[in-house]
This record gives C-alpha cells, sequence and structure tokens, in this order.
C-alpha cells in the first residue's frame, strides 16, 4: 500500500549535492539517510549474517534486538546511524543490486553501503552472565557505555522535549537496570579493547543523575568510578576517551580530569539560544541555566585542554514549533552566532540530524531541510577553521554522527605539516 | 573505468626493491606525493595500501579525492630502472571491518608498535610505461621535429 508522506515540497538529494560542489556528495547523503531513515527489502535482510554484523543494540536511547543491521557504513568511511522508525520523509530502501548491498532512493541506486562489523566480545558473556553487548554497544570504532540509563530530569516531567530516554527506558525497565554493574563494565572493557584494530575511542554517556551532596556529584562520582574501572586495563594514565555528560562545575571537572583516564569532555547543551533552551530543555535550564553551561563549557577548555572540549546540539530542533524560529535562515544566523562565541573561547560545537523519536514531545514536528543540514555543517566546520579548532575527539571514526566533523577530515588546524 | 594492469605491472608492484610512490592532491591544489611500501594488487585488479598517519596530508587527500573522484598516480620504479605510472581513482576506505583489523595486525607484526589509520583501495583508471629507455625512444619515433639541430649536425666530412 502507498504510504502518503505528509511533507512540502523540498530539493531533494542531486539538487542539494549540485548546489554545494565544494562539499562532501558522501556527507551531504549520510545527512539526509538520516534525516529521512531506511527500510530494508528481503534481499538486503538476507544479506545480513549475524554472525558477522552487528544487529543487536541496547543503550539508554536505543534499543534494538531485531535481525536488520544495526547501521550502514559508506565507501569512505563515513559512519551513518540510521533509523528504521516512523518518519513523515519517505526513507532511503537498503537493497542489493548486482550483488552489491545499496542504497536506492525509488528504485535508483544511489551509493554502495557495507553493515556494520560486530566486535568479538558481542558473542562473549561476562562473569555475572550478562551478554556482553548489554554492557557496552559498539559503532565501527569506538565502544559505547551508558552507565546510568534513565535520566533524573524526566522525574519531574522535566526532560528535554526531543528525548525519548524515558520512554526507552520505561519500556524495557523489566530488562534494563538503571545502572550498569561496575564489574561487568570492568570485564567488558578488558574483553573488547583487546581486539586489535577494532577501537579508537572509549565512550562514555548517559542520564542525568541530579542527586549528590552538590547538583551532579553523583554522576561525577559514578563516571569516575566507571572510567578508573575502565582503565585498569589501560596502560597511560590518558587514553583516547569522550565522556558526554551533564555540565558540571570546576570543581568536579578537576575531579574526572585527575582521578580518571580521560581525555576528552562534552556536555551538549542541545540547542544554541536561551529562549528555546528554557522551552526545549526546561529540567537544563531550571538547574543549570544556559548562561552557566556555556560557562562552564569555557571553563573545561582550561581543565581538558584547547581541542578536547565539545558540544553537541540537536541540529534542527531550534526550528521547532511553535516557539521555535520563523525561518532556516533564522535559525541558522543565531545558531552559528553562538556557536562562534563558544569557537572563540575553545569550544567547538557539533550536530547531530533531529532524529524525531517516536515517544518524545516532540514526536509529531517535522525535521528542517536537507539544505539547512548542509549549511549547518558547513558552517560549524568553518567556525573550527577560522579559530584552528581540532576536532579529533570527535571526528567521523569515533562519534560517525556528525556531519560537521565529518567534513573536518580534509584539513588540519596545525599549518605546516607535510 | 576501471583498466586492468598487465602482468609486468602486477609483477613489479610484488617486487620487494619496487619503488612505490603515490602522488595525490588535496582542496589546496598542492601535490603530494609519498612511498607506499604496503602497495599490492588485490585480487580484484585494484591496489590497495596502507595509510598509517590518520592526519597525513595523503590521507587527507585521499578522502578528498575519494569525496569528488579526483584522480591519484602511483608510480613505479623497478631495481633495473624499468619504471610504470598507474592513474586511479580512490574507492574505497577501510577505516573498520575484517580487511582492516588484519592489516593492522599484519603491519604491527611487522613494524612494531604502530598505528593504522585506513586500508585505501585505488581502481586503476590507466597505466604508461615511463622507463626513461622507452620514454626516450617513443619521443625519437613520435616527435621527429622535437630536436636541436647541432644533434644533426655532420661530424665528419
Amino acid at each position: 500500500m502507498a504510504v502518503a508522506y505528509a511533507v512540502p515540497p523540498e530539493p531533494g538529494l542531486d539538487e542539494i549535492i549540485a548546489r554545494y560542489p565544494l562539499v562532501s556528495p558522501f556527507v551531504i547523503l549520510k545527512t539526509d539517510v538520516q534525516r529521512r531513515g531506511v527500510r530494508y527489502t528481503a534481499a538486503a535482510q538476507a544479506a545480513v549474517d549475524p554472525s558477522l554484523h552487528q544487529v543487536l543494540y541496547q543503550g539508554f536511547s536505543i534499543e534494538k534486538q531485531d535481525q536488520n543491521p544495526m547501521s550502514l557504513i559508506l565507501r569512505d568511511g563515513t559512519s551513518i546511524l540510521i533509523s528504521e522508525g516512523p518518519n513523515r520523509r519517505p526513507p532511503y530502501v537498503v537493497d542489493v543490486v548486482d550483488g552489491k548491498t545499496v542504497l536506492t532512493d525509488q528504485g535508483r541506486v544511489i551509493e554502495e553501503v557495507e553493515y556494520w562489523h560486530k566486535p568479538a566480545y558481542y558473542d562473549q558473556t561476562t562473569t555475572s552472565g550478562k551478554p556482553m553487548w548489554t554492557v557496552a554497544a559498539a559503532r565501527p570504532q569506538r565502544i559505547d557505555f551508558n552507565p546510568y540509563q534513565y535520566c533524573q530530569f524526566w522525574t519531574n516531567g522535566q526532560g528535554c522535549k526531543y528525548c525519548n530516554i524515558a520512554a526507552n527506558f520505561n519500556q524495557n525497565k523489566d530488562q534494563k537496570p538503571a545502572f550498569l554493574d561496575l564489574e561487568d563494565i570492568a570485564e567488558t572493557a578488558r574483553v573488547a579493547l583487546g581486539q586489535p584494530g577494532r577501537f579508537t575511542s572509549v565512550f562514555l554517556t548517559g542520564g542525568s543523575l541530579l542527586s549528590g551532596a552538590e547538583l551532579l556529584d553523583d554522576e561525577v562520582d559514578l563516571y569516575i568510578r566507571v572510567l578508573q574501572a575502565i582503565g585498569r586495563s589501560l596502560n597511560p594514565e590518558k587514553f583516547p576517551s569522550q565522556l558526554i555528560a551533564t555540565a558540571f562545575n570546576e570543581r568536579q571537572l578537576a575531579r574526572l580530569y585527575e582521578q580518571t583516564g580521560l581525555s576528552s569532555y562534552t556536555a551538549d547543551i542541545e540547542v544554541l539560544n536561551e529562549d528555546l533552551f528554557g522551552w526545549i530543555c526546561p529540567g537544563k535550564a531550571k538547574k543549570i541555566g544556559y548562561r552557566e553551561w556555556k560557562r562552564r563549557l569555557v571553563a573545561a577548555v582550561d581543565i581538558f585542554g584547547p581541542g578536547n572540549v565539545n558540544t553537541g546540539i540537536v541540529g534542527g530542533v531550534e526550528l521547532a514549533q511553535p516557539r521555535g524560529f520563523p525561518s532556516e535562515a533564522d535559525a541558522l544566523k543565531a545558531t552559528l552566532e553562538e556557536a562562534e562565541d563558544l569557537a572563540s573561547q575553545g569550544v567547538s560545537t557539533v550536530y547531530c540530524v533531529w532524529n524525531v523519536a517516536p515517544g518524545s514531545v516532540f514526536q509529531d514536528q517535522l525535521s528542517p531541510s536537507l539544505d539547512y543540514y548542509v549549511q549547518l555543517a558547513v558552517g560549524l566546520d568553518a567556525l573550527r577553521r577560522k579559530y584552528n579548532l581540532s576536532i579529533d575527539m570527535d571526528n567521523y571514526r569515533r562519534c560517525g554522527n556528525h556531519p560537521d566533523s565529518d567534513l573536518s577530515r580534509v584539513w588540519q588546524p596545525v599549518a605546516g605539516t607535510l | 573505468m576501471a583498466s586492468r594492469l598487465p602482468p609486468e605491472i602486477l609483477t613489479l608492484l610484488e617486487a620487494p626493491d619496487t619503488v612505490k610512490a603515490l602522488g595525490t592532491v588535496g582542496p589546496d591544489g598542492v601535490p603530494h606525493v609519498t612511498y607506499k611500501g604496503s602497495l599490492r594488487a588485490d585480487g580484484a585488479g585494484n591496489l590497495v595500501f596502507a595509510e598509517l598517519i590518520e592526519a597525513s596530508t595523503t590521507n587527507r587527500n585521499l578522502t578528498w579525492s575519494i569525496w569528488f573522484r579526483k584522480p591519484v598516480t602511483i608510480t613505479l620504479l623497478a631495481a633495473d630502472r624499468r619504471s610504470f605510472q598507474i592513474h586511479g581513482l580512490p574507492v574505497k576506505a577501510h577505516v573498520s571491518g575484517p580487511l582492516f583489523e588484519k592489516c593492522y595486525r599484519d603491519l604491527r607484526a611487522r613494524l612494531g608498535d604502530v598505528d593504522v589509520s585506513t586500508v585505501w583501495v585505488v581502481e586503476p583508471t590507466g597505466w604508461a610505461d615511463e622507463t626513461p629507455a622507452v620514454r626516450l625512444a617513443a619521443a625519437e619515433r613520435d616527435h621527429p621535429l622535437l630536436k636541436h639541430v647541432d644533434r644533426f649536425v655532420k661530424t665528419s666530412e
């Protein structure tokens, strides 16, 4: 049965690629696939080998136990974190054509893709009996731990409006503990990180933990314990790692830096506008505040060093209605101005394509145009070039979910290296 | 369009004493040449090599090439001075997966404590024999006017 997609007409992939001849067509494609989602044909599903490909994923925001591929990777190494959920736009279709797995759009082959390969630890079990894939999830070059799988901003209904963490947790809480076991984490890390060539980064994130002697102290304590447990398997004091957490104060940041091997820090501000921050992220606004969030990001640069601190935004959520910007031009200008304020103080901004998540307050909204996302990626990459900011900590092969840092692959912040 | 390499080039690619140079160009248009000892032909007729350094100019330029279908060149110089140039297009960057991990293990076994960024695959689009003797003979044959006249002066009555 044909599905009617209720979206206004907008330029398609080919037109946008032609409009931006100096922007990687792979990155534009990735962005559009994330924006529109995918579905798999029977042939594409038959091409999945669960002994080789990653199909399972358990994290604080994603729960996946079907046999479809977890995600895709393009020929240039660009990862695509795909969504198979409902989408108001027609999805791309993954198919098999002439023996190759390809992305198609309306029957036309667009580009060859590969399914993500499964890390070896995925088939192993901890001493306590937990499948290791439920302790840590994987991306092509990154291992992910979500030590706390709920978010306390949702306890009082103050969670972020695009977020489905609470809905995901509540749907799966019979099988999903709020906290991961520390020994399970340490054991999984020891097994997983020993796979030669598999991982370039250890990644931690989870929901906010507001409790403690001082606001967020329990969250800081949790991450310190987890990082120390992971660090038991690793030699150097600092190892390639990233934490996305709530915006901690200087005392908390210093503890994190001094007591663990953590090498980079991210506190996602989600939307770069004070009024919209208050509307979209009411809990963060009430407990910490927009200006204080920014101030703490800048303070983190003094502790972790330039190039080791960034913030993430949910790209496009600034256009959510009825209180978002009235036009994409207005949203882009305001977002890049705020991102420049941060960049000038050593804080990089990266974005994720807003995947309008079922179960979120914003589930009936529509994400912006592909043109908007390309301009946002180009704009954020340009700011890093202007302020000589490295994005090694969050580049294409670590998170792989930021079109703007994908674009940063072809330049280096340090001049004069041949 | 893909070009199948002749057996002579495939043999040179396998020879341990062949010098293999990779020429790339990036967004700034500045040519960049490095030596790629790991460069080999794979079973599909493509050229495969490892780039160890993620942030190298070569890696950036190859990324630029695969994004915008910009050609690269590979020059081979054999111990006996035979030389070939191969033109090609980067078609695949393995940054993870079984092939990448095998290459990672092999290179570390051979080179010690090194990292590996990417296993690149280049599809040949053409090749030319650049051996000096061959090029000189071709120039004499095909461009008889492109010579200095003193070479025509009689040396004896």
